[in-house]
């Protein structure tokens, strides 16, 4: 045993490495199972101390009561504005329509970033709003000009945001003029629209909104505009680039609405499926 | 317990604190600096590989904790950081900072490596030729890393014969 472990003695780095990242993605792949999403939870609100000592020495995030109640309202009459856009349309249904007013009248949560995990890849933002202001995970984020993302984890008082920077969120959204839906994901560079066919009306400059497809987010939030049409090598089927209407970059104040469509739409189809045909 | 133990611990707290807090707001293009590897790369090299591979898992498992991010990824990719600066653990070099400019092209390297594998999960599904990739996740914040330490030069010590 002795002359095996002096054996190993000159490798014990590597081997301490190899230890080490195998810990480490074990640990990973824990973090799939929906016990642990409580601890991280827990655990990562733990920064509320350190926050609130810096921002009271720093005042990085100063917040006025009659500011934040100006940014509710611009948020929602960027919603408003986007609604009476959609009436115009001559083509849109009465279901939107109805749609579209619950969207507004959805309560909002004021909330500000206080840490952005990660860059272009992975995007994810913290905020200082969590289960105590009533937020719970899958609820939507928007700020003044659009769609920002959907809140992924949530402690006590802060929560993370999954933006739509990030490749693992995906959402149903449509061209506001023609009514072309399709799914919005982020390449790692762009936000796409993948696979509309190339007939179909769908042009630079159209805006694009969420969809009623959406089990994610409520109807017609203001997501971004097309802002060009990439022809694929089949010349079938096409890209569509979208430059997002918000600035994630520069994002700072948000706000959650108070709606979570995948469990309501999760408890519909259970009533659904418990009724006798 | 030996004093720059100490020392590395508590500056990586206040560092985690920081890169936590105050580094989104100063990210450009969403590059932003890794300064979380400063003590990392400064523990490997003053103590040698062997410790260095310890204390990058500790500290990545505790910025883990601290930030929310999924469990292990941080602490898998400042493993292999300290892993990596540690081979040039030099026992006659006392201060790292010394010779300055090694110091920054270690750091470079390590950024590099670190958050290669910190960000190669979420690779999948991202339609990014390797490269961009590359120089989007990897090289831009490497670079923006070793900037943010230069300052660190004005905290050289003068090398003692050991």
């Amino acid at each position: 045993m002795n002359k095996f472990l002096r054996y190993l003695y000159p490798y014990k780095e590597y081997l301490l490495l190899i230890f080490l990242v195998t810990l480490g993605l074990f640990l990973q792949v824990i973090n799939e199972r929906q016990g642990s999403s409580k601890a991280r939870a827990a655990a990562f609100g733990s920064v509320v101390t350190a926050y609130t000592v810096i921002e009271s020495i720093t005042g990085l995030l100063p917040e006025n009561e009659e500011i934040e109640n100006l940014r509710i309202q611009n948020a929602r009459l960027n919603l408003e504005l986007n609604m009476l856009r959609e009436i115009s349309d001559e083509n849109t249904s009465l279901r939107s329509l109805l749609s579209l007013r619950d969207t507004i009248q959805y309560p909002f949560v004021a909330a500000s970033i206080i840490s952005k995990l990660s860059g272009r890849i992975r995007g994810y933002y913290i905020i200082n709003k969590g289960e105590q202001d009533g937020i719970f995970t899958g609820m939507p984020v928007i700020n003044e000009s659009g769609l920002i993302g959907v809140v992924s984890i949530v402690a006590g008082n802060f929560a993370t945001v999954r933006t739509l920077r990030n490749p693992k969120l995906r959402i149903a959204v449509k061209n506001q003029r023609s009514g072309i839906g399709g799914i919005l994901e982020w390449d790692g560079i762009r936000l796409i629209i993948k696979n509309i066919p190339t007939n179909y009306d769908f042009q630079a400059g159209d805006r694009v909104v969420t969809s009623e497809f959406s089990t994610l987010v409520p109807p017609s939030i203001p997501v971004g505009v097309a802002a060009e049409k990439e022809e694929k090598i089949s010349g079938i089927l096409s890209n569509i680039h979208v430059i997002p209407f918000a600035n994630f970059d520069k994002a700072r104040n948000l706000f959650v609405l108070k709606v979570t469509l995948d469990k309501e739409a999760e408890q519909m189809i259970q009533q659904a499926g418990n009724q006798p045909l | 317990m030996n004093k720059s133990y100490i020392f590395i611990g508590i500056s990586f707290v206040l560092l985690a604190i920081v890169q936590f807090l105050v580094v989104p707001f100063i990210q450009i293009y969403s590059v932003y600096p890794k300064i979380i590897l400063l003590p990392v790369v400064y523990f490997s090299l003053s103590q040698g590989q062997f410790r260095g591979t310890i204390a990058g898992f500790i500290f990545g498992l505790i910025y883990d904790l601290l930030s929310g991010d999924i469990w292990g990824i941080n602490a898998v990719s400042l493993t292999v950081a300290g892993f990596f600066a540690g081979y040039f653990f030099d026992e006659s070099v006392t201060d790292p900072f010394y010779y300055f400019r090694k110091f920054l092209i270690i750091l470079f390297f390590t950024t590099l490596i670190e958050t290669l594998i910190n960000s190669l999960s979420s690779f999948e599904g991202l339609d990014l030729s390797f490269i961009a990739f590359l120089l989007i996740q990897s090289i831009l914040p490497a670079l923006y890393t070793s900037f943010i330490a230069v300052p660190l030069a004005f905290f050289r010590k003068e090398m003692k014969i050991s």
